[in-house]
């Protein structure tokens, strides 16, 4: 190749980096610019989830899809809280008691802001029966009905005695009471008789007298037999004057409660078993007694207890629709829960100890859950979904959801969902639910696709200027000097890959923002300039390139081995990148291929022992296919190629080494050397076209520290595939470099170019008779595999083996 | 110098069968009033005695249920101590009260002993209705005190031994 072509394959100084020169905005800091706007560039993703927030059909649930950084939860707060405000407050919602269930606690909704007067009502209600209903029973009223039952019971039992006395008397007998019971005892003369003086007694005294304490037994047991009956009427009589008093206490203290909710039914109807439990269990607000045992003795308080209101969810505050959002969208964060306390060793639990869940608050309104961590906490998706499903809120813990558990525990009354889900996530993740979900694309049939990047002209970068304005204020930085901005522009192209995008990572933004201002001030200057986010960029560079510099540090001292200088035949070098999440780089990697008379397979050892991927295998099948069909396509392919990435030990993934695999196959076959001063990346097709591939700038970058560190001499540089020149974002000391000619880019689009440049001779095409020109590389491929397919053949008949001889080199 | 008329008591008299702390209570308001020495007098009854000597004298327990044989053993057995847990709940009573209460046990035929503790003083004797059917309510009368008859409650009979605490 002749140095004319070189030139003409070399990347412009110009085109190495995109400066950022189409600015229109005029200003001189930031801090002159208007703020605007955190929608910048999204608008897909916005009329996405403005559509999915303002429907309200069932399903239209929002998943906002794009990687973290790129400001989703900010915009997702932004637009829901624009839609929040155009709509009402909701119900507030109580969990009540559920008198003739206690297990089935019941739920009552209020306007917003009046569950919280209902549950003051309901307490003092009750701190006013406490105090009413014991009066009742004091009072002179209670106390002579009381007397006046007790009078009549006693008459009756008196009357019962009286006439058993009579009797009693008639024949002589006394009734004597022992503490347990009773004894019928004869007398004479007004005194009881003893053995002795009845066996003085004439036969038919005794006689009679045994007699009458025959009948007397009778008597005597009828009326044991009717005391129970008659104590159990008095108790009745007692419990009807009880339960008399108490309906009117309680009706007359409940009536004003009962006028407010009349227009309730769900409440009234509440309130009534509440008075009907009251008047049924009178003795709890008259409970003076000490059990037997102290440790039996009930709180009255407690008791009473039992007609509070738990306030699950309150909006006496709120004056549009809930924006709630989950950090921790555990299953009972989400779903809510029933507490217990301990009671005795036992767990106890009540309607009082159910607490709402995020949905719960969210009702009504809006609820915002990052996808990762709905996943990561068990039960949760599940949880979410049934509620979605059902349209109503269940809570139950995961034990009873699933089955697992069947002790016995509330069931609170399902509350009614109407809710707008917005899960902010990862796209590998919808796209999993999608496929892996049936339910999924029922319940979030929209999905607000963030850019991760948008397009750099000249409007979005004034766009652009504005947006990092804003963050410069909102984070009270110093202000950045119109280079300073352009810079970060610059910088914002690199974080895209792309010198015609501009990243939409408002984390990557903030970042350089926050520790350009970090480095300013460390200058003690007013403003932060271009030298400040130059640095800000050197420095985080440096804290990351520990592993960078210990592979340049293995190449320069010959562990690695990596020639930058002089050519070889079947060696090239390759250019790999690792990504350490913050941080990426490249480096180069010395690619050999070697070859010879075989069956037409090329083998990669990476993909033989397993240390290549699925991407890299396809790169090397393609290759293998290119070759096949490029040269000698009517003698059948008798190589066998084998081609490494050396001392590469931690596996090889992707294609975009495929065009230096190539290369070193066919300077192999074609025993031209190839220039060891420059390095290559590109994949290739079947037809030998270049195509793009990814981190270009940091694989120029790892080549050009190499080469800088063994001594720029012109004679290096690195081939990258035409396609990828808009990518192109370098740094400002390798654009120098190319500028003064001591390293050099050369943009390729078919592999015969990079061939040429690689070995400084004519790669050749097919003339019209169909032959590569005799002397360039191509021609001399083509002629190797001519002879090893007519080596094969001659092996394959055994009496032109001799030919071989002939042929053979 | 005591003269007769400081000898005042206030006399609890208590048989079996007597709602102890109705009665003691009574007792206590009447002390508040006036104070005066406390007693307790526990009346046995000697009827039991009698009537247990006989050979067809049953029990009918108040709680129904079959009678039972009341023997000589039975009524002594009752007798003391029903006497023990009308002192105990007594003492707990005063205990509560914070005063002193002597308590005496008398078979009901002791004339003498009950002149002794009664007789000689200006009593108020503070007993259940029940007693006036007793032979001895007709020596208490004679002795001139004071008589003061408290009546059943109207639920039931166990009320009559309750705690203490009852009230």
């Amino acid at each position: 190749m002749t140095p004319q072509t070189h030139r003409d394959l070399s990347v412009a100084p110009a085109d190495l980096r995109k400066a950022c020169d189409s600015l229109s905005l005029a200003f001189e800091r930031s801090d002159e610019l208007p703020t605007s706007t955190t929608l910048l560039g999204q608008q897909r993703a916005i009329d996405a989830i403005r559509f999915g927030i303002q429907m309200a059909n069932d399903g239209y649930n929002v998943v906002v899809l794009g990687r973290p950084g790129s400001h989703r939860h900010g915009l997702v707060d932004e637009l829901v809280y624009e839609q929040a405000t155009q709509r009402s407050p909701p119900r507030d919602w109580c969990y009540v008691n559920n008198f003739t269930d206690p297990e089935r606690p019941g739920a009552l909704h209020f306007d917003a802001g009046e569950g919280g007067i209902f549950r003051d009502a309901m307490h003092r209600l009750i701190e006013e029966m406490k105090l009413a209903i014991p009066a009742a029973f004091e009072g002179d009223d209670y106390r002579s009905q009381l007397r006046a039952i007790e009078e009549k019971t006693e008459e009756e039992v008196a009357e019962q005695w009286r006439t058993l006395e009579d009797l009693a008397s008639d024949h002589d007998i006394h009734v004597l009471q022992t503490p347990t019971g009773y004894v019928l005892a004869p007398v004479e003369d007004g005194k009881v008789l003893d053995d002795k003086e009845f066996e003085k007694l004439p036969q038919e005294r005794q006689k009679k007298i045994e007699q009458s304490m025959q009948e007397l037994t009778e008597e005597l047991q009828k009326r044991i037999e009717m005391m129970p009956k008659l104590r159990k009427r008095h108790r009745e009589r007692v419990k009807a004057l009880d339960r008399q008093v108490m309906e009117h206490s309680v009706s007359t203290l409940l009536l004003e409660v009962k006028t407010h909710y009349e227009t309730m039914p769900h409440v009234l109807s509440y309130l009534n078993a509440v008075e009907h439990d009251i008047i049924e269990n009178a003795q709890n607000f008259r409970q003076t007694e000490t059990p037997a045992l102290p440790f039996l003795s009930m709180d009255h308080g407690e008791v009473l207890r039992r007609y509070e209101v738990n306030l699950v969810v309150d909006n006496r505050k709120a004056r549009e629709a809930p924006v709630v959002y989950e950090p921790n969208p555990n299953y009972p964060n989400l779903i809510g829960r029933v507490e217990h306390r301990a009671e005795m060793g036992a767990l106890v639990t009540d309607f009082r100890m159910i607490r709402g869940g995020a949905l719960h608050q969210a009702n009504g309104g809006y609820l915002v859950l990052d996808l990762h961590r709905l996943f990561s906490r068990p039960f949760s998706w599940d949880g979410l979904k049934q509620a979605l499903l059902a349209k109503r809120l269940r809570i139950e813990s995961p034990g009873e959801a699933y089955g697992w558990v069947s002790t016995t525990t509330l069931k609170p009354e399902p509350i009614p969902l109407d809710i707008k889900i917005i899960l902010i996530g990862e796209r590998w993740l919808y796209y999993l639910l999608c496929l892996y979900d049936h339910e999924f694309s029922g319940l979030f049939k929209v999905a607000a696709d963030f850019d991760d990047d948008i397009s750099r002209d000249a409007g979005t970068v004034d766009d652009y200027a504005r947006l990092i304005a804003q963050h410069v204020a909102e984070k009270e930085l110093l202000p950045f000097t119109r280079g300073a901005v352009q810079r970060v522009i610059e910088q914002q192209a690199r974080h895209a890959d792309d010198g015609e995008k501009l990243s939409m990572d408002m984390r990557a933004l903030d970042d350089l923002l926050l520790q350009s201002d970090y480095w300013a001030q460390q200058r003690g200057v007013g403003c932060v300039d271009v030298e400040d986010v130059t640095t800000a960029t050197e420095k985080h560079r440096r804290r990351f390139d520990r592993l960078q510099t210990n592979i340049l540090d293995a190449i320069t001292r010959d562990t690695l081995l990596i020639d930058t200088s002089g050519a070889c035949v079947g060696q090239v070098n390759g250019l790999s990148i690792i990504d350490l999440g913050q941080f990426r780089y490249g480096h180069p990697v010395r690619i050999t291929a070697t070859t010879r008379i075989g069956t037409g397979d090329v083998v990669d050892i990476e993909r033989e022992v397993e240390l290549g991927g699925k991407i890299h295998s396809k790169g090397m099948l393609i290759l293998s296919s290119g070759l096949t069909s490029r040269y000698a396509p009517e003698v059948p392919l008798s190589l066998h190629g084998s081609v490494v990435f050396e001392q590469s030990y931690g596996g090889v993934e992707g294609d975009s080494a495929s065009v230096a695999e190539m290369c070193a196959l066919l300077s192999s076959l074609s025993r031209a050397p190839l220039k060891q001063g420059i390095a290559v990346t590109g994949s290739v097709n079947q037809l030998g076209r270049v195509q793009a591939v990814g981190g270009i700038n940091e694989k120029i970058e790892g080549f050009f520290e190499l080469c800088r560190k063994r001594g720029l001499d012109g004679t290096h540089g690195v081939i990258i595939p035409a396609d990828n020149v808009k990518h192109l974002m370098l740094r400002d000391d390798v654009v120098a470099a190319v500028r003064d000619g001591s390293f050099s880019i050369y943009s390729v689009a078919q592999v015969d170019e990079a061939l040429s440049l690689l070995t400084g001779m004519e790669a050749g095409s097919r003339g019209d008779d169909g032959a590569f020109p005799e002397g360039t590389v191509n021609a001399r491929v083509e002629a190797q595999l001519i002879r090893y397919a007519k080596l094969r053949k001659a092996f394959a008949e055994p009496d032109k083996r001799d030919d071989r001889n002939d042929d053979g080199q | 110098m005591t003269t007769d008329s400081d000898r005042r008591r206030i006399v609890i008299a208590l048989t079996e069968t007597s709602p102890v702390p109705r009665l003691w209570h009574a007792a206590m308001a009447r002390h508040a009033e006036s104070p005066a020495d406390l007693l307790t007098l526990f009346l046995q009854d000697e009827r039991w005695l009698r009537a247990a000597s006989l050979p067809f004298t049953r029990e009918f327990p108040r709680s129904g249920g079959r009678p039972t044989e009341f023997t000589h053993e039975r009524a002594r057995e009752v007798g003391q101590e029903t006497a023990r847990q009308a002192k105990r709940l007594i003492e707990q009573l005063a205990d509560k009260a914070k005063t002193r209460v002597i308590f005496e046990t008398v078979l009901q035929p002791d004339r003498g002993r009950l002149i002794e503790l009664i007789g000689e003083y200006q009593s108020i004797l503070i007993a259940h209705d029940a007693i006036t059917a007793l032979p001895i309510y007709v020596h208490l009368v004679e002795l001139g005190c004071h008589i003061e008859l408290i009546g059943s409650p109207a639920d039931n009979d166990e009320e009559e031994h309750g705690s203490p605490e009852d009230d």
